[in-house]
């Protein structure tokens, strides 16, 4: 295969450009999940919710207290006494019983604090958002310590797995990217062929004319929050194992996620898929041809499209004015 | 001040207009007090007097344990948070990628320091004018979007800066090491910034804080007067109501490019004595938690208000310096043991408080103040 | 003093420690502050006690050089950047002084241990953290491991800020190289060297991990297991004075010592120790006191604070990772060798300390 850098034509065999492309959908998929979370809420509820890398953070935390047993080494909860912790059941029982947790941590979230901030301007509901995030995060920081825990693969998935033209490739990854798959697959029905999803996306149109003609809006705007965090819940489970796990990650997770979201364009599905897969891929292929650049690339992307398509790139409308 | 809370109270709140003060029952005082040269006079003494009671005064200081190169810190920052509040109090704008005007500026002045000249006032104009034509330049783009775009392409550009200084442009700003070759010259060439003040240190300390304290209020006059001007009327009519003050015939982007500009060139002059205060730049500088930090210390304090800010970011560091280093806290005068540890918790008690100021008092300390202070008033009789 | 030292994993994530000694306005206070900075999040916390302490700047300070000369303070650190080896080579300065080795000692101390382990004339490949002390660390891999007959096929600069390395790891020639080197630390170390063995890196090259910390260690887990690399001071060093350092240790804070905490408590005393030889506080004097003196570090054996580049000439030692099932509460390593001080580093006029001009003592 050839690609032109500064008019040179470099050869470049096809097992790294496949291998680059992989890495890059890997490392879009949990922006992938986390942004489409936010999107949907953003789109239909017309709230901000800066505290959404707070759910991821609580997804990965609950995630690794399911699976495995720890031994807290710093914060509170050793300082109490607490030698080991974490149930221990496995990953698979994790996917399960996390997103339900964090759907659960969402509902009380629309109905405590989003919902007295729906009327109240953009900025109050992102400074709101922005300190429940810091006091989400600095709660984990006390309690396990601001150290890194290792979140263990599961056995069945860690390790390698040798792949035709590719070679050796992190077999974890794979699955990554096979759960976000099936998860976005679902989360599309939902909102595309139900009678839910019909209402959130004529909410999402005209919320007034949806109320006018007699429809409540506050049940799906319960639901489409707690969706939203429990995608955020699946992502922080499975995006656990890929990086060590400290207070900090979901704060580390949330400012990619908006790029890519506001690459996608608010309140679209696809938008964010496509979005989350656009940030992946830059910086996968950006590591390859100039590192220095990868981290200041996903920026410049994202402001590049912004100006060039204020509503991203599947959106409909703008949102805010 | 007023007598009267009205509706219109929080549009006229210090740097507020003074045409809405006729019904005034003291019209004297409190011309007095809304006035320009009692509002630069009365800051003149609170900066004057502030390191003598925050660090060396009898029983005042002991109980704050407050320390001289804090105070010179919380001024810095308070000039930070006073240009941010310009934005998001007067015109309505949340930005999150301050800290590109102030890390920008802190670099601009590092770097004019070693390759330029090391004179204190030189080094904040440069960096000042750095951090004026970084946000013309941004400005100009992100104010295209409103709103939470706007928030979210301000981070963007501040965290693409961040990034550039980290990786890219590692050769001129020393990368992670941040930027350590700061000189740092003699003010007017004869006065070292860290020698005391002769005879008057017992007061004001060292010329350093002579130094950030001269701008701090110049700074507020500066604020004060762009407030009052026509400019700061349009700026507040933004705020309330864009749509309205587009119909009037105004060309509201511009004002807001104009609000943007000052609102940086403010943050760069604190950027710049930030660089002269360590002889140092960390990369931190650019990181957005710079900018969150801002956000914090301007909305505790209270938009919208002058001086809010200015209490805010002083609040947010002593939290930040002597509070986190109170390892027990103890019931007064006993040595019950309320929290073992308490120091670290010092980052979510600030997250607490930012929280409930948002939900219950939105518009901060100093607003509280005020409403306190107008309701004593009234019940002292104030219309009689 | 106060019960202040303490290794503090609390607000530990990684990356960096700094020691600081610092003469308080009343004398008799001695304090130390760890400083721990979080290298991947690019964000300081204080750890141990600063209550009385008078943080002239709230800044991480990396190459603490001139912070210490302004402040007029004594400074005896640290690891992590300050393994660099600029710091006590062109950047050094009077007030300072490096307990801790650099990075051309573990370079030095590493090649012939894994040379004897994994064999003669391989190559290897080099990943390293693109700042100071990952510029710093592969360079000195790569002269000590080409010197005992090795040869490097390329070292590749990660930028700061990456924690997901799985693009860079996947252009490793894993058919072409021996051995990896990742001259990752801290955090970005424990997300480099999990993610490679995720990548089935290991099952055709070694992994060398040229500095670890306990932190690290911990978050890395069993993806430490027979990686080599060496450790500023573990508990695992069975002699007299480290068995009874540990003890104490415990029996206060009930686990463990990092190698941090060693360093704490070990410069603190070499620190009081040279106020008393100098009887007074007055820095000059105590820094004196410092240059060239001799001293046994707790558990490490005779050391040298010398006078021309104020870098501690001491024993290192090369630990390999101990499988997961192995592992225990503060327990990572076993110790392969403790490398005798005379069998590493340089002269005066050699290496780093060619570079070094101290400057005035006032």
């Amino acid at each position: 295969m050839f690609l032109v850098a500064d008019g040179v034509v470099l050869v470049v065999a096809l097992d790294r450009v496949i291998t680059i492309l992989l890495n890059g959908l890997q490392q879009g998929a949990i922006y992938v999940l986390v942004a489409i979370g936010l999107s949907i809420i953003l789109g239909t509820l017309k709230f901000v919710n800066f505290a959404h890398g707070a759910l991821y953070l609580i997804g990965t935390y609950a995630g690794l207290l399911v699976t495995l047993q720890i031994q807290p080494t710093g914060g509170r909860l050793a300082d109490w006494g607490y030698a080991t912790l974490g149930l221990g059941w496995g990953f698979l029982a994790a996917l399960v019983i996390v997103p339900v947790v964090v759907f659960v941590v969402g509902l009380l979230m629309e109905r405590f604090v989003a919902r007295p901030f729906y009327d109240r301007p953009d900025t109050d509901q992102i400074l709101l958002t922005f300190g429940l995030a810091i006091v989400v995060q600095e709660v984990f920081k006390i309690l396990f310590g601001g150290q890194s825990y290792n979140f263990a693969r599961p056995a069945w998935a860690s390790g390698p797995v040798h792949l035709p033209v590719v070679g050796a490739f992190p077999e974890w990854r794979l699955y990554v990217i096979g759960i976000t798959a099936v998860v976005v697959v679902l989360v599309y029905a939902l909102i595309e062929y139900t009678d839910f999803g019909l209402v959130v996306r004529a909410g999402t149109r005209d919320a007034e004319m949806v109320q006018l003609l007699g429809i409540k809006l506050s049940r799906p705007y319960l639901m489409v929050f707690g969706v939203g965090a429990a995608l955020a819940g699946v992502a922080g489970v499975v995006g656990g194992p890929l990086y060590a796990v400290n207070p900090n990650i979901g704060t580390e997770v949330l400012v990619p996620s908006f790029l890519v979201v506001v690459i996608g364009g608010v309140g679209s599905i696809t938008g964010a898929v496509l979005g989350g897969i656009l940030i992946g891929e830059t910086l996968a292929i950006l590591v390859a041809v100039a590192p220095q650049w990868s981290q200041v690339g996903i920026y410049l992307l994202a402001a590049i499209v912004l100006l060039a398509r204020p509503q991203g790139l599947l959106g409909t409308e703008e949102v805010a004015p | 001040m007023s007598d009267e809370p009205t509706e219109t109270a929080d549009a006229a709140e210090d740097g507020g207009a003074v045409v809405e003060r006729t019904r005034r029952r003291f019209p004297s005082w409190s011309r007095a007090v809304e006035s320009e040269w009692f509002v630069v006079g009365a800051t003149t003494v609170a900066v004057a007097l502030f390191p003598w009671l925050f660090a060396r005064a009898p029983v005042v200081s002991d109980l704050l344990n407050g320390y001289q190169d804090l105070a010179s810190l919380i001024l810095i920052w308070g000039i930070f948070a006073m240009g941010f509040n310009l934005l998001l109090g007067y015109t309505g704008l949340l930005s999150f990628g301050h800290a590109a005007f102030w890390g920008g500026a802190a670099y601009a002045a590092g770097l004019f320091s070693t390759q330029v000249s090391s004179s204190p006032l030189l080094i904040v104009a440069a960096g000042t004018v750095f951090a004026a034509l970084l946000a013309w330049v941004l400005g100009f783009v992100a104010l295209r979007r409103g709103g939470i775009y706007f928030a979210i392409l301000t981070l963007a550009f501040g965290q693409m800066m961040y990034y550039m200084a980290l990786s890219p442009l590692s050769g001129i700003t020393n990368g992670e090491n941040g930027y350590t070759d700061v000189e740092v010259g003699q003010l007017f060439g004869s006065f070292h910034l860290r020698y005391p003040v002769p005879g008057l240190d017992w007061l004001l300390g060292t010329w350093q804080y002579v130094f950030v304290g001269a701008i701090t209020v110049l700074c507020v006059a500066l604020a004060y007067r762009v407030l009052n001007s026509p400019y700061g009327m349009v700026f507040r009519a933004i705020r309330e109501n864009e749509q309205r003050a587009e119909f009037v015939g105004l060309n509201v982007w511009r004002y807001k490019l104009m609000a943007f500009i000052i609102s940086g060139s403010l943050a760069g002059v604190a950027g710049s004595l930030f660089t002269i205060h360590g002889s140092y730049v960390p990369l931190e500088s650019l990181y957005w938690t710079t900018s969150g930090e801002v956000v914090i210390m301007a909305v505790l304090g209270g938009v919208g208000s002058l001086f809010g800010p200015i209490l805010g970011a002083g609040l947010y560091l002593y939290v930040e310096n002597i509070t986190s280093g109170i390892r027990e806290l103890t019931v007064p005068l006993t040595d019950v043991v309320l929290l073992d540890g308490f120091g670290a918790y010092w980052h979510l008690i600030l997250g607490l408080v930012f929280v409930a100021v948002i939900v219950l008092f939105p518009r901060g300390i100093w607003g509280l103040f005020r409403d306190v202070a107008a309701g004593i008033r009234r019940l002292g009789g104030g219309r009689r | 003093m106060r019960e202040t030292v303490d290794d503090d994993t609390e607000s530990f994530t990684d990356a960096r420690a700094e020691l600081q000694i610092h003469r308080n306005s009343d004398p008799v206070n001695l304090r130390l502050r760890l400083r721990y900075d979080y290298a991947g999040t690019r964000q300081t916390d204080s750890g141990a006690d600063t209550s009385d302490f008078d943080p002239a700047d709230r800044t991480t300070v990396s190459t603490e050089a001139d912070f210490v000369v302004n402040d007029r303070v004594v400074f005896i650190g640290g690891i992590g950047l300050t393994h660099a080896d600029d710091t006590n080579g062109s950047d050094c300065v009077r007030y300072s002084f490096r307990e801790v080795f650099n990075t051309t000692m573990s370079a030095q101390a590493l090649a012939p241990v894994v040379t004897d382990e994994y064999g003669d004339d391989l190559s290897f490949y080099q990943l390293y953290a693109d700042y100071n002390w990952g510029q710093s660390q592969q360079e000195s891999m790569n002269t000590y491991f080409t010197e005992a007959g090795w040869s490097q096929i390329d070292s590749v600069a990660t930028p700061l800020g990456t924690s997901d390395f799985s693009s860079f790891l996947s252009q490793v020639p894993r058919d072409e190289a021996d051995v990896l080197f990742l001259n990752h630390y801290g955090l970005d170390g424990a997300n480099s060297l999990s993610q490679a063995i995720d990548r089935g890196l290991n099952e055709d090259v070694e992994i060398v991990m040229p500095l670890y910390n306990r932190p690290m260690a911990q978050a890395a887990s069993g993806a430490i297991d027979g990686v080599f690399g060496t450790a500023a001071w573990d508990s695992q060093i069975d002699n007299e004075p480290s068995n009874q350092f540990t003890q104490a240790f415990q029996d206060e804070y009930d686990r463990i010592p990092s190698g941090v905490a060693q360093l704490a408590y070990a410069q603190t005393l070499q620190y009081a120790a040279a106020v008393e030889r100098a009887g007074t506080f007055y820095p000059p004097e105590v820094i004196r006191q410092l240059e060239d003196y001799e001293y046994d570090n707790i558990g490490m054996g005779p050391e040298t604070m010398r006078a021309c580049d104020h870098q501690a000439h001491r024993a290192v030692p090369v630990v390999r990772g101990l499988p997961e099932d192995e592992q225990e509460q503060g327990q990572f390593f076993e110790i392969v060798e403790l490398t005798p001080r005379d069998e590493i580093g340089y002269g005066c006029d050699e290496g780093p300390a060619a570079e070094c001009d101290l400057g005035p003592y006032e």
